[in-house]
This record gives structure tokens, sequence and C-alpha cells, in this order.
């Protein structure tokens, strides 16, 4: 690249020098150099020659001086910037730097090559919108605004990252959400010293306070509708450059079993699936503990016909049932993992084989016996249910837990596991809001949209 | 320390049902039995209600004048620093003391029913390990936690007394005051023992610092009725079901009534299960109150707040606990333990009170 006769375009040819990507364009317009440079595979080309390099050539040169040429141009937003970083910044976001007379411009020519929009793939519903994030933060943000038309929606922006930079968006209603809150997703958020952020979920992992925890403190979700309906809630929403999924923060229990279906059909029904679903989740992580401390530890509290019918059935199986429920466990956490793993058209494929021919042979073996696999089955079922992808890996890990201390005292020790759970929960916070909220502590206001869905209000308001 | 807003009533209510209902309900019916001997028994529990009701009012009184106050706070600041420090002592013995007893019953109760064969200390321990992870945070926790658990165990009683009514013979319960009223009325100094956490008014302050001295005695009186509702019922079923001369006999009456209620063609046929499970989270709020009730004296005492030292707090119940070789050995201290709970709740907070009348001590601005 020649010498452009100007230090400060030298100092910018030199920091993108070896990058033969960076175009770098001097037009002499009233006998002053104007430079345009931008990164071709990221920029709209065609718009850079229509918009600025084709007028600026045939400008007119009656017009008056006042004005700096660049702001004549038939562009729509034209930005005057400072600092070689920030036009560094600027250019790598795929706008376009005009340099005239050692003063700075930048238009927004933004051409990132970004999927469709699609259903996502981990949120099911079947009702409601069904359009997806994207990789794109303008697309998502555009999307956003689509579902979400007011002008109380506010965006800060952020750009975080030592050694590359991510654009990182905290997006909030103004009248809505508490200031408090605002500061401090806000805080977390610029206080990330991170060398690269790669995705929402690092980013998710970052903010939060309590890493060792196994429970989500932020929501993520790839759904515009979920986002819109958090904030009018009152939660900030974090949308990360290059992720689909946006992280909504505050997180509680009681949202992250919610399902955005709940709100689109009618309240008893909807209400109905949502205890079910609270129930399922219940079922996933204590069953196998149940059914091991009755086996192992309290025979007499199983009814006897039943009790006569699991003993013939563990007639003749090898390992004692704490090892043969770990072991059933392990083989579906692999076959869950394997499910996904596995290209598309062949992973329901291994799950049925891996479920049915697996499991049957291992009871015709004689290995496991058969309530076992009706245990561990019907278990893996519930924890299906769980809306959000987050606290079912929570619920699973936790799940081995309580098998641990129903192995080791019984129904006693599954009492005392759960209480060591709930206290764990009951302290836990996000964004010092309590997860446990509104069940404990008791928010009454908040009861209408907990275990039951209550029906909206014909008049103003979102729920009686 | 974990923040904590001020309570509702509903709140207060929560914690101090949770609080109140402990062993009691397990071990009452056997002594009152022997005490009464008539089916009256329910009506004792009015009377202890009211006595301890009234004994409730003068704490709300010492507390309305010191808001915020802790027991531990409290009285050397009436006493002088001396005195003070010595009745503190005793009030933290006196927590310990009933915190290990109820501990103690709790691992009884589960190694009869669950666990046999598992070590005393084990059971034991792994109560405190957990009750320790509760409170070692704060206040706040424990409150939360006691909402958390009061719609399940609620839940449970309510089942379990709708459960076992089919099997209520009214008869059982008949003649009402056959004998007078001077019988259930002397069983009042056993039922009063079962309402044992009332006085954490005096622990817990810090919960309701701003409220009004009306409020807190709508509300106690409240917690104090709800706490003998459910007693009632439960003191009722068990005599309609067992009749009062088996009560005389069984150990843990409420749980073999449990046992007895039987379902045909239901899948599940042991109900003292669901009745163990909410009957250890009623143990648990008590005991973990008694504890934190503890920690907080050690703490506001000798004025230590590293958190590692809950732990030799946890030692000191452990051992105590230990120290009786067999149930029948701790029924023969629990008479000393209430000897203990009189003079802690009794007579403490009612010397304070004259002391800060005398003095004219009044925080309460």
């Amino acid at each position: 690249m020649k010498n452009t006769n100007s230090p400060i375009v030298d100092d910018l040819v030199r920091m993108i020098e070896g990058n033969d990507k960076v175009t770098v364009k001097t037009l002499m317009v009233q006998h002053s150099p104007i430079y345009v440079i931008y990164i071709a595979s990221i920029c709209n080309v065609n718009k850079i020659q229509e918009f600025i390099v084709k007028p600026l050539l045939d400008l007119n040169l009656e017009k008056s001086k006042e004005t700096p040429v660049i702001q004549q141009l038939p562009l729509d937003h034209v930005v005057k910037v400072g600092q070689s970083d920030q036009m560094m910044r600027n250019i790598l976001n795929g706008f376009t730097l005009l340099i005239e007379n050692g003063n700075f411009y930048v238009v927004n020519t933004t051409k990132f090559s970004i999927r469709q929009v699609q259903e996502p793939v981990t949120e099911v519903t079947l009702r409601g919108a069904r359009d997806g994030f994207i990789e794109s933060m303008e697309q998502n943000i555009s999307m956003l605004r689509m579902h979400l038309r007011t002008n109380d929606l506010t965006f800060q922006e952020f750009t975080i990252g030592q050694k590359a930079f991510t654009n990182v968006s905290v997006a909030y209603l103004k009248n809505e959400a508490n200031p408090e809150l605002v500061q401090e997703v806000i805080k977390r958020v610029e206080n990330i010293q991170s060398d690269y952020i790669s995705d929402g979920g690092v980013v998710e992992q970052l903010i939060e306070n309590n890493p060792h925890s196994l429970f989500p403190e932020v929501h993520e979700t790839e759904r515009p509708t979920k986002v819109s309906n958090s904030l009018v809630e009152g939660r900030v929403a974090i949308f990360v450059d290059g992720s689909p999924s946006v992280i909504i923060a505050p997180a509680t229990l009681n949202a992250l079993f919610h399902s955005t279906d709940d709100y689109n059909f009618k309240w008893i029904p909807a209400s109905m699936i949502r205890i079910l679903r609270y129930f399922a989740a219940f079922i996933s992580v204590i069953l196998p503990a149940v059914y091991i401390s009755l086996i192992s530890f309290h025979h007499g509290l199983i009814p006897t016909d039943l009790a006569m019918s699991i003993s013939k059935t563990r007639e003749g199986v090898p390992i004692p049932s704490f090892m043969e429920a770990l072991l059933m466990e392990l083989t579906i956490e692999v076959l869950r993992e394997a499910g996904v793993r596995l290209p598309k058209p062949i992973g329901p494929a291994v799950s049925i084989v891996g479920a049915i021919v697996l499991g049957e042979a291992a009871v015709t073996a004689g290995i496991v016996s058969p309530l076992m696999v009706i245990v561990v089955a019907f278990s893996a079922i519930c924890s299906f249910t769980v809306a959000d992808y987050a606290l079912s890996l929570a619920l699973r890990t936790l799940r081995f837990f309580l098998l641990l201390s129903a192995a080791v005292l019984g129904i006693y020790g599954l009492i005392l596991a759960v209480f060591l759970l709930s206290i764990h929960l009951t302290r836990f916070r996000s964004f010092n809001i309590p997860y446990l909220e509104p069940y404990a502590p008791y928010y009454h206001k908040r009861w209408k949209d907990s275990l039951i869905r209550f029906k909206f209000k014909k008049r103003g308001g979102q729920s009686e | 320390m974990s923040d904590l807003k001020q309570l509702t009533s509903l709140q207060f209510i929560v914690v101090f049902v949770s609080t109140m209902i402990g062993v009691g309900i397990i071990l009452m019916p056997r002594p009152l039995a022997n005490e009464v001997d008539t089916p009256d028994i329910w009506f004792s529990i009015i009377c202890g209600a009211l006595i301890v009701g009234a004994c409730a009012m003068i704490i709300v009184q010492l507390v309305s004048r010191y808001p915020g106050h802790t027991f531990f706070e409290l009285s050397p600041l009436i006493c002088g620093r001396y005195l003070g420090f010595l009745l503190n002592i005793c009030y933290i013995l006196y927590t310990l003391l009933v915190a290990a007893y109820i501990l103690r019953v709790t691992a009884g109760i589960i190694k009869n029913y669950l666990l046999d064969t598992t070590p005393l200390f084990v059971v034991i321990g792994s109560f405190i390990i957990v009750s320790t992870y509760l409170i070692s945070n704060g206040v706040g926790d424990v409150v939360r936690f006691f909402q958390l658990y009061f719609p399940i165990m609620m839940f449970m009683f309510i089942a379990l007394g709708l459960l076992s009514l089919k099997d209520v013979d009214i008869n059982e319960l008949r003649p009402v005051f056959g004998e007078g009223i001077v019988p259930p009325l002397m069983g009042a100094n056993v039922t009063f023992f079962s309402f044992l956490g009332f006085e954490f008014l005096l622990i817990f302050s810090k919960t309701f610092s701003k409220q009004k001295a009306k409020s807190l005695r709508i509300w106690m009186w409240a917690s104090i009725g709800v706490t003998a509702l459910i007693y009632m019922v439960f003191m009722a079923l068990t005599v309609g079901i067992l009749g009062i001369a088996e009560l005389k006999q069984i150990t843990f009456p409420t749980v073999e009534m449990a046992k007895s209620i039987e379902f045909q063609g239901f899948f599940f046929e042991r109900f003292e299960l669901i009745f163990l499970f909410g009957w250890i989270i009623t143990a648990f709020t008590s005991f973990s109150a008694y504890y934190f009730a503890m920690w907080k004296g050690v703490n506001q005492t000798f004025r230590i707040h590293a958190k590692p030292l809950v732990w030799i707090v946890a030692a000191l119940i452990l051992g105590v606990s230990l120290y009786p070789s067999g149930l029948t050995e701790v029924f023969e201290y629990a008479t000393y333990v209430n000897y203990a709970a009189c003079v802690a709740i009794i007579g403490f907070p009612t010397l304070l009170l004259i002391l800060s009348f005398v003095r004219r001590q009044n925080y309460a601005e």
C-alpha cells in the first residue's frame, strides 16, 4: 500500500498492515484528500461505491465550504469519532472510515454473512411466534423491536474482550426495570476482564456471583417473545454479538419453569400443565433416590404385594441396587449425550436402540431388574419436561447427589439432602433477587403467576 | 449476615408456628394421658396455650421496649455487664439443653422407625451438619427456609388428619369432662412445654423491630392459636383412634396413629412415612431455631463472629445430645429441661421487665 502523506492514516495503515483485505482509497476532492477505509469482506461494497465514492467523485465544487464534504453525502447516519482504537473497532464492525482534513467519520456499511431466521431448536413451543435469534446482534435487536414496540426500550452498548472484542448490549425498559438491577447488570458486564468472548454462555458465567452453584443464575433464551415478556416484567436482557442466545437477568426458579406456551393457552389447562411440569421435575430428581432408599433400607414401607413382586424381579441381579441404579443412570446420560452429538437423522435411532434394546437386553440378561429400568426411564422422561436446559442440567446432576445420599442414609438421608438443597436455594440470589421468590420469601402479589397462572385481566394489567 | 426485610403478619405466624410445633406433637400424648387420664386432653392444650400466651405477652412487652434487641443484647443493657453476662450464659445453656433434647428425641424416632442399625452419632451428626448450613448465614435464611416448608408441613398434617378421620371412634372421646374440669386443667403443665419456641420473639427481634407492640400481640396470639389448633386436632385424633388407655403405653402415639391408617386398594399403604416426613420438617425447624439462638447468643455474648466457631457450638450440642444412654434416660432428663425452660422463658423475661420498669429504660423511639 502506498504512502498517503498523512501521519494518522499512515498509523492506521500500519496497524492493519499485512492485512491485505483492508481497502484504503484516496480520493482527491477540492484538492484535499479524502481517505476511505474499510474491510471489503464485511462491508456492503456496492453501498460504498454508490453512496460514498461516486458522490465524492462527482461532487459539485460550488457547494458551501462551511459544512464538511462528508456530511453532504447521501448517507443515513454519519458519526464523527475521535480515538484511533475506536476507529479500528468501527472498521472491524464493518463500518467505513472516512478521513477529511484530520476529521474522522464512520458510516455504517456492515454486511456480515448471517443465517436465516429459524425456529430455535432447543426451545420448542406449540403456539406463538416462531422466530429465533440469530448470530447478528443488530438483527436480534430488530427482532426484539418487532415484538416490543415501545419507546421505553433502552439499550446500552459495551465492548468487552481484550484480545478480540465483542459487542454486548444491555436492554431494559426504562420505566419497568429497577434502576438498581440495571446498575448491577451494567457493573458486572463492565467488569468482565476476558481475552475473548465467544458466546453468550461465556458472558453468563462471567457475570455470575455463584460459580459453584449448580443452578443457573440467569436465563438464556433464543426466543424474542420470551425476551420481550421478561423486559415487560422488569428484567434486563443482555445481547451478545455473534451469539443467538440472549441472557435474561435475574432468573428465579419459578421463571425457569415457565414456558411461553403457558401464556398462549387458556389459564386452567395452562396452569395444569405448569403444575405437571413442576411435578415432573420433582419426580425426575427424587424418584431414583426414593426407590433406592426403599429397596435397600425400608422394605417394610413398601406395600406387601409390591415388595413381593420387587423381590421376585430382583432375584438373580448380581449387583447391589445402588450400583444398579448408578449403572442405569449413567447409561441414560450416555445415551442422552450421544443423542445430542450425533447428526440429526441418526440421533433418534440411537436413542431408541439404546433405550429399548439395551434396557430390554439388560433385563433379560439379569443384570438389572425391570423395575429399576422403569424408574430410571421414567425419571429421565420427566426431566425432559423442564423447559430450561441449564436448569435441566442442574437437576440431572442433583439426581446423582440425591441418589448417593439415599444410598448412605435411606429416606432420612434423602430428606436431609432435600433440606440441604432447599437451604442452598433459599440462600441463592440472582442479582439480589431471592431465587425462590415468590415462595420464600412470600410475595403474595406475584403468586398469580407462579404454580398457577391466573387468567388475564380484561381491563389493564397482566393478570389478576 | 443475610439481609431481611421486616416480616409481614403471615410470615411472622409461619415462623413462630414452625418453631413451636416440634417434638411435642409426637411426645406429648403419653405424659399428657398419664397426667390427665380422661379423654379431655384436648382441653389441656387450650389451657396450656392460654398460659403460654400470657408468658408471651411478657416477652412482647419486653421486646417492644427494646425494639430490634435480642435477649443477649438487652440483658446486659438492663442488668449491667456482669449480671447480664451471667444471664446470657444461663440462656445459652438453656438453648443448648433444648436443642440437644430435640435432636436426641428426633434421632431416637428416626432410629426407631427408619434406620434401626445406623449408629446414633451418624444420624445426629448429619442432622447437625445440615442445620449448620442453614443457620450459618443469618436469620434471613432461617426465616425463608421456614416459609418454604410451612405449606408442605401443613399439607402433610391436614392430609394425615383427613385420612385418619375414618378410624376415629367417637366413643373414645366421650365423656366430655366426665371427671370434671380439674384433671384436664392439670394437664396444662405438660402441654405448656410443647409450645416452647415462642420465646424466640427475643431472638428474631431484628425481623420485626419496626412493629408496634399491639400488632406483635395479635400475631403472637394468632401463632399460638394455630399451634394449639394443630395440637388439639392431633390429640383428639390420637385419643379417638387409639383410646386413652392405649395412649399411656405407647412411646410415640402419633406415629402409631399414622401407622394404623389403612386404605385398601390404594398403592401407598404406609402413611407413617408421610407423617415422619412432615414431622422431620417440624423437628428440623425447631432444632434450627434453638441452634440459631445458641449461635447468636455465643456471638453476641462473647463478641466473636468467626463463622468456623459455629462448629464448636455444633460439637457442644452433639456432645450433650449423645450423653444420655437411651431414650428412657432422655425422658428423665426432660424434667430438668422443663425446669430450665420455666426459668429461662418465664423467670428471665419477668425479671428483666421488672428491672427495666424500675430503671425506666425505654428504647422504643
